[in-house]
Protein backbone atom coordinates (compact mmCIF):
# COMPACT_ATOMS: atom_id res chain seq x y z
CA UNK A 1 0.00 0.00 0.00
CA UNK A 2 2.80 2.37 0.94
CA UNK A 3 4.54 1.57 -2.35
CA UNK A 4 1.35 2.29 -4.27
CA UNK A 5 0.90 5.66 -2.55
CA UNK A 6 4.53 6.51 -3.33
CA UNK A 7 3.89 5.60 -6.96
CA UNK A 8 0.79 7.83 -7.05
CA UNK A 9 2.56 10.89 -5.66
CA UNK A 10 5.79 10.26 -7.61
CA UNK A 11 9.38 10.02 -6.35
CA UNK A 12 12.92 10.84 -7.53
CA UNK A 13 16.38 9.39 -7.14
CA UNK A 14 18.80 12.23 -6.34
CA UNK A 15 22.56 12.45 -6.13
CA UNK A 16 23.89 14.58 -3.25
CA UNK A 17 27.44 15.82 -3.64
CA UNK A 18 29.41 17.98 -1.24
CA UNK A 19 31.47 18.11 1.91
CA UNK A 20 28.55 18.21 4.34
CA UNK A 21 26.43 15.29 3.20
CA UNK A 22 25.91 14.03 6.80
CA UNK A 23 24.70 17.49 7.86
CA UNK A 24 22.35 17.46 4.88
CA UNK A 25 20.82 14.18 6.14
CA UNK A 26 20.47 15.52 9.68
CA UNK A 27 18.77 18.71 8.51
CA UNK A 28 16.38 16.67 6.39
CA UNK A 29 15.52 14.60 9.44
CA UNK A 30 14.96 17.61 11.67
CA UNK A 31 12.65 19.19 9.04
CA UNK A 32 10.61 15.98 8.75
CA UNK A 33 11.73 15.05 5.25
CA UNK A 34 11.82 11.25 5.01
CA UNK A 35 14.71 9.87 2.96
CA UNK A 36 14.90 6.31 1.69
CA UNK A 37 17.68 4.09 0.42
CA UNK A 38 20.61 6.31 1.28
CA UNK A 39 23.69 4.85 -0.40
CA UNK A 40 27.25 6.15 -0.35
CA UNK A 41 28.59 6.19 -3.92
CA UNK A 42 31.78 8.16 -3.44
CA UNK A 43 33.93 9.98 -0.92
CA UNK A 44 31.68 13.05 -0.97
CA UNK A 45 28.72 11.69 -2.84
CA UNK A 46 25.59 9.70 -2.01
CA UNK A 47 22.24 8.83 -3.60
CA UNK A 48 18.80 8.74 -1.99
CA UNK A 49 15.10 8.48 -2.86
CA UNK A 50 12.78 11.39 -2.10
CA UNK A 51 9.13 12.09 -2.83
CA UNK A 52 8.42 14.89 -5.31
CA UNK A 53 6.76 17.14 -2.73
CA UNK A 54 9.71 16.75 -0.34
CA UNK A 55 12.20 17.39 -3.13
CA UNK A 56 10.93 20.95 -3.45
CA UNK A 57 11.56 21.52 0.28
CA UNK A 58 15.31 20.94 -0.11
CA UNK A 59 16.25 24.46 -1.32
CA UNK A 60 17.07 26.00 2.15
CA UNK A 61 18.96 22.86 3.23
CA UNK A 62 20.96 22.87 0.02
CA UNK A 63 22.01 26.53 0.46
CA UNK A 64 22.94 25.87 4.11
CA UNK A 65 25.06 22.78 3.47
CA UNK A 66 26.30 23.88 0.02
CA UNK A 67 25.73 20.45 -1.49
CA UNK A 68 25.01 19.88 -5.13
CA UNK A 69 21.75 18.01 -5.81
CA UNK A 70 21.13 16.32 -9.12
CA UNK A 71 18.04 14.33 -10.15
CA UNK A 72 19.08 10.96 -11.56
CA UNK A 73 15.76 9.13 -12.04
CA UNK A 74 12.08 10.06 -11.98
CA UNK A 75 9.42 7.51 -11.04
CA UNK A 76 5.67 7.51 -10.43
CA UNK A 77 2.38 8.53 -11.94
CA UNK A 78 2.95 12.31 -12.36
CA UNK A 79 6.07 11.63 -14.47
CA UNK A 80 4.25 8.90 -16.42
CA UNK A 81 1.46 11.34 -17.33
CA UNK A 82 4.01 14.00 -18.26
CA UNK A 83 5.92 11.60 -20.51
CA UNK A 84 2.73 10.45 -22.27
CA UNK A 85 0.96 13.77 -22.50
CA UNK A 86 0.88 13.57 -26.30
CA UNK A 87 -0.96 10.23 -26.31
CA UNK A 88 -4.49 11.59 -26.12
CA UNK A 89 -6.23 8.34 -27.10
CA UNK A 90 -4.57 6.56 -24.20
CA UNK A 91 -5.92 9.05 -21.66
CA UNK A 92 -9.28 9.00 -23.38
CA UNK A 93 -9.27 5.22 -22.95
CA UNK A 94 -8.54 5.53 -19.23
CA UNK A 95 -11.32 8.11 -18.87
CA UNK A 96 -13.72 5.90 -20.82
CA UNK A 97 -12.77 2.91 -18.67
CA UNK A 98 -13.47 4.85 -15.47
CA UNK A 99 -16.81 6.08 -16.86
CA UNK A 100 -17.75 2.57 -17.96
CA UNK A 101 -16.82 1.11 -14.59
CA UNK A 102 -18.90 3.76 -12.82
CA UNK A 103 -21.93 3.17 -15.06
CA UNK A 104 -21.67 -0.63 -14.89
CA UNK A 105 -21.26 -0.66 -11.13
CA UNK A 106 -24.69 1.03 -10.85
CA UNK A 107 -26.40 -2.08 -12.23
CA UNK A 108 -27.11 -5.60 -11.01
CA UNK A 109 -25.11 -8.16 -12.97
CA UNK A 110 -25.60 -11.30 -10.92
CA UNK A 111 -28.75 -12.62 -9.28
CA UNK A 112 -27.77 -15.40 -6.88
CA UNK A 113 -30.47 -17.60 -5.36
CA UNK A 114 -29.59 -19.74 -2.39
CA UNK A 115 -31.47 -22.35 -0.33
CA UNK A 116 -34.14 -23.29 -2.91
CA UNK A 117 -34.85 -27.01 -3.35
CA UNK A 118 -38.44 -27.34 -4.56
CA UNK A 119 -38.48 -24.22 -6.70
CA UNK A 120 -35.73 -24.25 -9.28
CA UNK A 121 -33.48 -21.24 -9.83
CA UNK A 122 -34.61 -20.70 -13.48
CA UNK A 123 -38.24 -20.71 -12.32
CA UNK A 124 -37.61 -18.03 -9.70
CA UNK A 125 -35.50 -16.03 -12.17
CA UNK A 126 -38.35 -16.19 -14.70
CA UNK A 127 -40.78 -14.92 -12.08
CA UNK A 128 -38.40 -12.07 -11.16
CA UNK A 129 -38.07 -11.21 -14.86
CA UNK A 130 -41.86 -10.96 -15.13
CA UNK A 131 -41.74 -8.53 -12.22
CA UNK A 132 -39.09 -6.45 -13.99
CA UNK A 133 -36.10 -7.69 -11.97
CA UNK A 134 -33.57 -9.00 -14.47
CA UNK A 135 -29.84 -8.89 -15.06
CA UNK A 136 -28.71 -5.38 -15.92
CA UNK A 137 -31.40 -3.57 -13.91
CA UNK A 138 -30.31 -0.30 -12.28
CA UNK A 139 -29.54 -0.64 -8.58
CA UNK A 140 -31.77 2.31 -7.64
CA UNK A 141 -34.79 0.47 -9.11
CA UNK A 142 -34.25 -2.53 -6.86
CA UNK A 143 -36.25 -2.64 -3.66
CA UNK A 144 -35.05 -5.62 -1.64
CA UNK A 145 -37.97 -5.81 0.79
CA UNK A 146 -40.45 -5.59 -2.11
CA UNK A 147 -38.69 -8.45 -3.92
CA UNK A 148 -38.78 -10.58 -0.76
CA UNK A 149 -42.51 -9.93 -0.34
CA UNK A 150 -43.23 -10.73 -4.00
CA UNK A 151 -41.37 -14.04 -3.82
CA UNK A 152 -43.10 -15.00 -0.57
CA UNK A 153 -46.54 -14.22 -2.06
CA UNK A 154 -45.89 -16.12 -5.28
CA UNK A 155 -44.51 -19.23 -3.57
CA UNK A 156 -46.51 -20.00 -0.39
CA UNK A 157 -44.21 -22.91 0.52
CA UNK A 158 -41.34 -20.44 0.94
CA UNK A 159 -41.42 -19.46 4.59
CA UNK A 160 -38.59 -16.93 4.67
CA UNK A 161 -36.87 -14.79 2.04
CA UNK A 162 -34.00 -12.39 2.46
CA UNK A 163 -32.95 -10.14 -0.42
CA UNK A 164 -29.78 -8.07 -0.23
CA UNK A 165 -27.43 -6.29 -2.59
CA UNK A 166 -23.68 -6.84 -2.41
CA UNK A 167 -21.78 -4.78 -4.96
CA UNK A 168 -23.38 -5.65 -8.28
CA UNK A 169 -24.94 -8.86 -6.91
CA UNK A 170 -28.50 -9.41 -5.78
CA UNK A 171 -28.58 -12.28 -3.31
CA UNK A 172 -31.83 -14.03 -2.49
CA UNK A 173 -31.67 -16.43 0.45
CA UNK A 174 -34.69 -18.67 0.64
CA UNK A 175 -35.97 -21.09 3.24
CA UNK A 176 -38.65 -23.54 2.24
CA UNK A 177 -41.11 -25.09 4.68
CA UNK A 178 -43.92 -27.64 4.60
CA UNK A 179 -47.03 -27.05 2.53
CA UNK A 180 -49.65 -25.33 4.66
CA UNK A 181 -52.50 -27.03 2.73
CA UNK A 182 -51.28 -30.46 3.75
CA UNK A 183 -51.39 -29.47 7.39
CA UNK A 184 -54.99 -28.42 7.02
CA UNK A 185 -55.91 -31.67 5.30
CA UNK A 186 -54.25 -33.67 8.04
CA UNK A 187 -56.60 -32.26 10.61
CA UNK A 188 -59.74 -33.55 8.87
CA UNK A 189 -61.29 -36.70 10.42
CA UNK A 190 -60.48 -39.92 8.61
CA UNK A 191 -59.98 -43.67 8.98
CA UNK A 192 -56.77 -45.53 8.24
CA UNK A 193 -57.47 -48.30 5.74
CA UNK A 194 -55.22 -51.12 4.55
CA UNK A 195 -54.07 -50.73 0.96
CA UNK A 196 -52.04 -53.98 0.91
CA UNK A 197 -52.90 -57.47 2.09
CA UNK A 198 -50.63 -58.97 4.74
CA UNK A 199 -49.93 -59.91 8.36
CA UNK A 200 -49.49 -57.04 10.83
CA UNK A 201 -46.07 -57.20 12.50
CA UNK A 202 -45.91 -53.81 14.20
CA UNK A 203 -48.52 -51.24 15.10
CA UNK A 204 -48.25 -47.90 16.93
CA UNK A 205 -51.47 -45.88 17.16
CA UNK A 206 -51.26 -42.19 17.91
CA UNK A 207 -54.92 -41.20 17.42
CA UNK A 208 -58.11 -43.17 16.70
CA UNK A 209 -59.24 -46.63 17.81
CA UNK A 210 -57.22 -49.58 16.45
CA UNK A 211 -59.50 -52.30 15.04
CA UNK A 212 -56.67 -54.77 14.43
CA UNK A 213 -53.71 -55.94 16.46
CA UNK A 214 -50.25 -57.40 15.87
CA UNK A 215 -50.50 -60.87 14.32
CA UNK A 216 -53.82 -60.19 12.56
CA UNK A 217 -54.07 -60.56 8.79
CA UNK A 218 -55.59 -57.61 7.01
CA UNK A 219 -57.09 -57.51 3.56
CA UNK A 220 -57.12 -54.66 1.14
CA UNK A 221 -59.81 -52.19 2.20
CA UNK A 222 -59.99 -53.29 5.87
CA UNK A 223 -60.13 -50.46 8.39
CA UNK A 224 -57.02 -50.56 10.54
CA UNK A 225 -57.66 -47.54 12.75
CA UNK A 226 -61.11 -46.03 13.17
CA UNK A 227 -61.36 -42.25 13.20
CA UNK A 228 -64.56 -42.29 15.29
CA UNK A 229 -64.50 -42.23 19.08
CA UNK A 230 -67.60 -43.51 20.89
CA UNK A 231 -67.98 -41.60 24.14
CA UNK A 232 -69.95 -43.66 26.67
CA UNK A 233 -71.60 -42.95 30.01
CA UNK A 234 -71.46 -45.07 33.14
CA UNK A 235 -74.16 -47.41 31.74
CA UNK A 236 -71.98 -48.14 28.71
CA UNK A 237 -74.38 -46.29 26.40
CA UNK A 238 -73.03 -44.14 23.62
CA UNK A 239 -73.55 -40.51 24.50
CA UNK A 240 -71.71 -38.86 21.64
CA UNK A 241 -69.53 -39.63 18.63
CA UNK A 242 -66.28 -37.73 18.26
CA UNK A 243 -64.30 -37.78 15.02
CA UNK A 244 -60.51 -37.63 14.86
CA UNK A 245 -57.80 -37.84 12.22
CA UNK A 246 -56.65 -41.47 12.57
CA UNK A 247 -52.87 -41.60 12.81
CA UNK A 248 -50.80 -44.76 13.23
CA UNK A 249 -47.71 -46.57 11.99
CA UNK A 250 -48.84 -50.00 10.76
CA UNK A 251 -46.29 -52.41 9.31
CA UNK A 252 -47.40 -55.57 7.49
CA UNK A 253 -45.41 -58.47 6.21
CA UNK A 254 -46.39 -59.79 2.78
CA UNK A 255 -44.75 -61.46 -0.16
CA UNK A 256 -43.97 -59.96 -3.55
CA UNK A 257 -43.46 -62.16 -6.59
CA UNK A 258 -40.48 -61.39 -8.77
CA UNK A 259 -39.94 -62.47 -12.36
CA UNK A 260 -37.37 -61.29 -14.90
CA UNK A 261 -36.09 -62.97 -17.99
CA UNK A 262 -33.76 -61.98 -20.78
CA UNK A 263 -32.33 -63.80 -23.84
CA UNK A 264 -28.79 -65.14 -23.74
CA UNK A 265 -28.20 -64.01 -27.33
CA UNK A 266 -27.91 -60.29 -27.69
CA UNK A 267 -26.54 -57.58 -29.92
CA UNK A 268 -23.54 -55.71 -28.55
CA UNK A 269 -22.30 -52.38 -29.86
CA UNK A 270 -18.53 -52.03 -29.84
CA UNK A 271 -16.54 -48.89 -30.61
CA UNK A 272 -14.24 -49.30 -33.61
CA UNK A 273 -11.97 -46.51 -32.38
CA UNK A 274 -12.81 -44.24 -35.31
CA UNK A 275 -13.62 -40.81 -33.92
CA UNK A 276 -14.28 -37.38 -35.39
CA UNK A 277 -14.56 -34.09 -33.59
CA UNK A 278 -16.53 -31.06 -34.64
CA UNK A 279 -17.87 -27.79 -33.30
CA UNK A 280 -20.95 -25.67 -33.58
CA UNK A 281 -21.90 -22.13 -32.75
CA UNK A 282 -25.34 -20.98 -31.67
CA UNK A 283 -26.44 -17.36 -31.53
CA UNK A 284 -30.10 -17.16 -30.52
CA UNK A 285 -31.92 -19.29 -33.13
CA UNK A 286 -29.07 -19.10 -35.62
CA UNK A 287 -26.97 -22.27 -35.80
CA UNK A 288 -23.64 -22.88 -37.48
CA UNK A 289 -22.37 -26.47 -37.43
CA UNK A 290 -18.78 -27.29 -38.27
CA UNK A 291 -19.03 -31.08 -38.32
CA UNK A 292 -19.97 -33.81 -40.78
CA UNK A 293 -23.42 -35.35 -41.20
CA UNK A 294 -24.39 -38.35 -39.08
CA UNK A 295 -23.70 -41.62 -40.87
CA UNK A 296 -25.05 -45.09 -40.28
CA UNK A 297 -23.42 -46.92 -37.34
CA UNK A 298 -22.08 -43.62 -36.04
CA UNK A 299 -23.16 -42.08 -32.78
CA UNK A 300 -22.92 -38.37 -32.05
CA UNK A 301 -22.66 -36.77 -28.65
CA UNK A 302 -22.70 -33.03 -28.12
CA UNK A 303 -21.59 -30.90 -25.21
CA UNK A 304 -22.83 -27.33 -25.07
CA UNK A 305 -21.13 -24.47 -23.25
CA UNK A 306 -23.38 -21.43 -22.94
CA UNK A 307 -21.56 -18.12 -22.66
CA UNK A 308 -22.28 -16.60 -19.29
CA UNK A 309 -21.09 -13.36 -17.77
CA UNK A 310 -22.03 -14.25 -14.22
CA UNK A 311 -23.44 -17.34 -12.52
CA UNK A 312 -27.06 -16.85 -13.75
CA UNK A 313 -26.56 -14.22 -16.44
CA UNK A 314 -26.45 -16.37 -19.57
CA UNK A 315 -25.99 -14.72 -22.94
CA UNK A 316 -27.78 -16.13 -26.03
CA UNK A 317 -24.42 -17.35 -27.38
CA UNK A 318 -23.28 -20.92 -26.97
CA UNK A 319 -20.46 -23.02 -28.21
CA UNK A 320 -20.75 -26.78 -28.65
CA UNK A 321 -18.37 -29.69 -29.08
CA UNK A 322 -19.56 -32.68 -31.14
CA UNK A 323 -17.90 -36.07 -30.95
CA UNK A 324 -18.86 -38.67 -33.58
CA UNK A 325 -17.88 -42.28 -32.83
CA UNK A 326 -18.24 -45.31 -35.05
CA UNK A 327 -19.91 -48.38 -33.63
CA UNK A 328 -20.00 -51.96 -34.81
CA UNK A 329 -22.94 -54.19 -33.98
CA UNK A 330 -22.05 -57.82 -33.28
CA UNK A 331 -24.12 -60.84 -32.32
CA UNK A 332 -22.96 -62.31 -29.02
CA UNK A 333 -24.03 -64.80 -26.33
CA UNK A 334 -23.63 -64.32 -22.57
CA UNK A 335 -21.69 -66.93 -20.64
CA UNK A 336 -23.50 -68.44 -17.62
CA UNK A 337 -21.47 -66.28 -15.20
CA UNK A 338 -22.17 -63.11 -17.16
CA UNK A 339 -25.92 -63.88 -17.35
CA UNK A 340 -26.10 -64.64 -13.61
CA UNK A 341 -24.22 -61.43 -12.80
CA UNK A 342 -26.67 -59.42 -14.93
CA UNK A 343 -29.66 -61.11 -13.28
CA UNK A 344 -28.21 -60.51 -9.80
CA UNK A 345 -27.53 -56.86 -10.66
CA UNK A 346 -31.12 -56.44 -11.86
CA UNK A 347 -32.48 -58.00 -8.65
CA UNK A 348 -30.21 -55.77 -6.59
CA UNK A 349 -31.52 -52.68 -8.38
CA UNK A 350 -35.10 -53.82 -7.71
CA UNK A 351 -34.28 -54.33 -4.01
CA UNK A 352 -32.62 -50.92 -3.81
CA UNK A 353 -35.75 -49.32 -5.29
CA UNK A 354 -37.86 -51.05 -2.63
CA UNK A 355 -35.52 -49.92 0.16
CA UNK A 356 -35.68 -46.36 -1.16
CA UNK A 357 -39.47 -46.51 -0.72
CA UNK A 358 -38.95 -47.47 2.94
CA UNK A 359 -39.67 -51.18 2.48
CA UNK A 360 -37.66 -53.72 4.52
CA UNK A 361 -36.76 -57.02 2.88
CA UNK A 362 -36.95 -59.88 5.37
CA UNK A 363 -36.63 -62.89 3.04
CA UNK A 364 -35.34 -63.41 -0.46
CA UNK A 365 -36.35 -66.63 -2.28
CA UNK A 366 -35.41 -65.63 -5.83
CA UNK A 367 -33.63 -68.25 -7.91
CA UNK A 368 -31.71 -67.65 -11.11
CA UNK A 369 -31.92 -70.37 -13.76
CA UNK A 370 -30.46 -70.62 -17.23
CA UNK A 371 -32.53 -72.52 -19.80
CA UNK A 372 -30.45 -72.76 -23.00
CA UNK A 373 -31.48 -69.49 -24.62
CA UNK A 374 -32.96 -67.50 -21.74
CA UNK A 375 -31.92 -66.54 -18.21
CA UNK A 376 -34.87 -66.49 -15.83
CA UNK A 377 -34.92 -65.16 -12.27
CA UNK A 378 -38.13 -65.96 -10.39
CA UNK A 379 -39.24 -66.27 -6.81
CA UNK A 380 -40.74 -64.38 -3.88
CA UNK A 381 -39.50 -61.58 -1.69
CA UNK A 382 -40.98 -61.27 1.79
CA UNK A 383 -41.13 -57.61 2.70
CA UNK A 384 -42.21 -55.52 5.66
CA UNK A 385 -43.93 -52.36 4.54
CA UNK A 386 -45.68 -49.43 6.18
CA UNK A 387 -49.28 -49.31 5.01
CA UNK A 388 -52.35 -47.20 5.57
CA UNK A 389 -54.46 -44.99 3.36
CA UNK A 390 -56.60 -42.19 4.66
CA UNK A 391 -60.30 -42.77 3.86
CA UNK A 392 -63.29 -40.67 4.91
CA UNK A 393 -64.93 -41.72 8.15
CA UNK A 394 -68.61 -42.64 8.08
CA UNK A 395 -70.54 -39.98 9.97
CA UNK A 396 -73.07 -41.47 12.44
CA UNK A 397 -76.11 -39.66 13.69
CA UNK A 398 -75.49 -38.30 17.17
CA UNK A 399 -77.57 -40.20 19.81
CA UNK A 400 -80.41 -38.17 21.32
CA UNK A 401 -80.07 -37.03 24.91
CA UNK A 402 -82.43 -38.66 27.38
CA UNK B 1 23.66 16.90 41.70
CA UNK B 2 24.72 13.30 42.28
CA UNK B 3 22.07 13.01 44.98
CA UNK B 4 19.40 14.26 42.60
CA UNK B 5 20.55 11.77 39.94
CA UNK B 6 20.35 8.90 42.41
CA UNK B 7 16.86 10.00 43.50
CA UNK B 8 15.71 9.98 39.87
CA UNK B 9 17.20 6.55 39.31
CA UNK B 10 15.45 5.20 42.41
CA UNK B 11 12.14 6.63 41.22
CA UNK B 12 12.53 5.14 37.75
CA UNK B 13 13.34 1.73 39.24
CA UNK B 14 10.44 1.90 41.68
CA UNK B 15 7.91 2.89 39.00
CA UNK B 16 9.36 0.36 36.54
CA UNK B 17 9.51 3.00 33.79
CA UNK B 18 11.47 1.76 30.75
CA UNK B 19 14.93 3.33 30.55
CA UNK B 20 14.50 4.41 26.93
CA UNK B 21 11.59 6.61 28.03
CA UNK B 22 13.15 7.88 31.24
CA UNK B 23 16.69 8.61 30.02
CA UNK B 24 16.07 8.56 26.23
CA UNK B 25 18.51 5.69 25.93
CA UNK B 26 19.13 4.56 22.36
CA UNK B 27 17.54 1.27 21.27
CA UNK B 28 19.50 -0.82 18.81
CA UNK B 29 17.69 -3.84 17.38
CA UNK B 30 19.93 -6.14 15.39
CA UNK B 31 18.34 -8.78 13.12
CA UNK B 32 20.91 -11.30 11.92
CA UNK B 33 24.06 -9.81 10.45
CA UNK B 34 22.40 -7.64 7.83
CA UNK B 35 19.95 -5.32 9.54
CA UNK B 36 20.08 -2.94 12.51
CA UNK B 37 17.36 -0.51 13.60
CA UNK B 38 18.34 2.45 15.78
CA UNK B 39 15.76 4.43 17.76
CA UNK B 40 16.19 7.46 20.05
CA UNK B 41 19.17 8.89 18.17
CA UNK B 42 20.11 12.50 17.52
CA UNK B 43 22.08 12.70 14.26
CA UNK B 44 24.59 11.09 11.93
CA UNK B 45 28.16 12.13 12.58
CA UNK B 46 29.88 10.18 9.85
CA UNK B 47 28.66 7.95 7.07
CA UNK B 48 30.91 5.83 4.86
CA UNK B 49 30.35 2.44 3.25
CA UNK B 50 32.39 0.79 6.03
CA UNK B 51 31.31 2.81 9.08
CA UNK B 52 28.33 4.76 10.38
CA UNK B 53 28.74 6.90 13.50
CA UNK B 54 25.48 7.98 15.10
CA UNK B 55 25.19 10.48 17.95
CA UNK B 56 22.76 9.51 20.71
CA UNK B 57 21.79 11.41 23.87
CA UNK B 58 24.18 9.31 26.01
CA UNK B 59 27.12 9.02 23.61
CA UNK B 60 28.23 7.75 20.23
CA UNK B 61 27.18 4.56 18.49
CA UNK B 62 29.42 3.09 15.82
CA UNK B 63 28.33 0.44 13.34
CA UNK B 64 31.12 -1.15 11.34
CA UNK B 65 30.76 -3.42 8.34
CA UNK B 66 30.78 -3.58 4.56
CA UNK B 67 28.49 -2.00 1.96
CA UNK B 68 26.49 -0.18 4.63
CA UNK B 69 23.31 1.55 3.48
CA UNK B 70 20.50 3.49 5.14
CA UNK B 71 17.17 2.22 3.71
CA UNK B 72 15.10 4.43 6.01
CA UNK B 73 16.06 7.70 7.72
CA UNK B 74 13.22 9.35 9.67
CA UNK B 75 13.02 11.27 12.99
CA UNK B 76 11.65 8.11 14.70
CA UNK B 77 14.06 5.47 13.49
CA UNK B 78 16.97 4.76 11.26
CA UNK B 79 17.62 1.45 9.52
CA UNK B 80 21.09 0.28 8.59
CA UNK B 81 21.58 -2.66 6.27
CA UNK B 82 24.65 -4.33 4.83
CA UNK B 83 27.15 -6.80 6.18
CA UNK B 84 27.42 -5.68 9.83
CA UNK B 85 30.56 -6.86 11.64
CA UNK B 86 30.55 -4.88 14.91
CA UNK B 87 28.61 -2.31 16.96
CA UNK B 88 30.35 -0.07 19.57
CA UNK B 89 28.92 2.25 22.18
CA UNK B 90 30.91 5.20 23.52
CA UNK B 91 29.78 6.89 26.74
CA UNK B 92 29.95 10.70 26.85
Amino acid sequence: MEKFLRFLSGYVLVSIEGEQTERFLNLCKSRGIPIRSVRRTGEEQMTAFLSVSHFFMLRPIRSKTKVHIRVLEKHGLPFFFFRNKKRKAFFLGILLCICLMTVLSCHIWNIHIDGNVRNSTPEILEFLKEQGISHGIAKRKVNCSQIATMVRKKYPEITWVSAKMEGTRLILTIQEGEMSQEEQEEKQPCNLTADVEGRIVKMVTRSGIPLMKIGDTCKKGDILVLGRLDLMNDSQEVVRYDYVHADADVYVSHSLSYYYEFPMDHQAQIKTGEEKKGFYLKVGDWFLGLYGKKKENWRQTAQEYPLRITENFILPFSFGKVISQEYKTIQSTYTDEQAKAIARKRLQLYEEKLIEKGVQISENNVKIEINQSVCVSRGNLTVIEKIGRETPVEQQEQPQER
Amino acid sequence: MKKRQRWKENLVTALEVPRDLAYKDAIVTVTGQNLAVIENYRSILRYTREEIVVLTLRGKLTICGKRLEIPCYTPEEMQVCGSISSIFMERQ
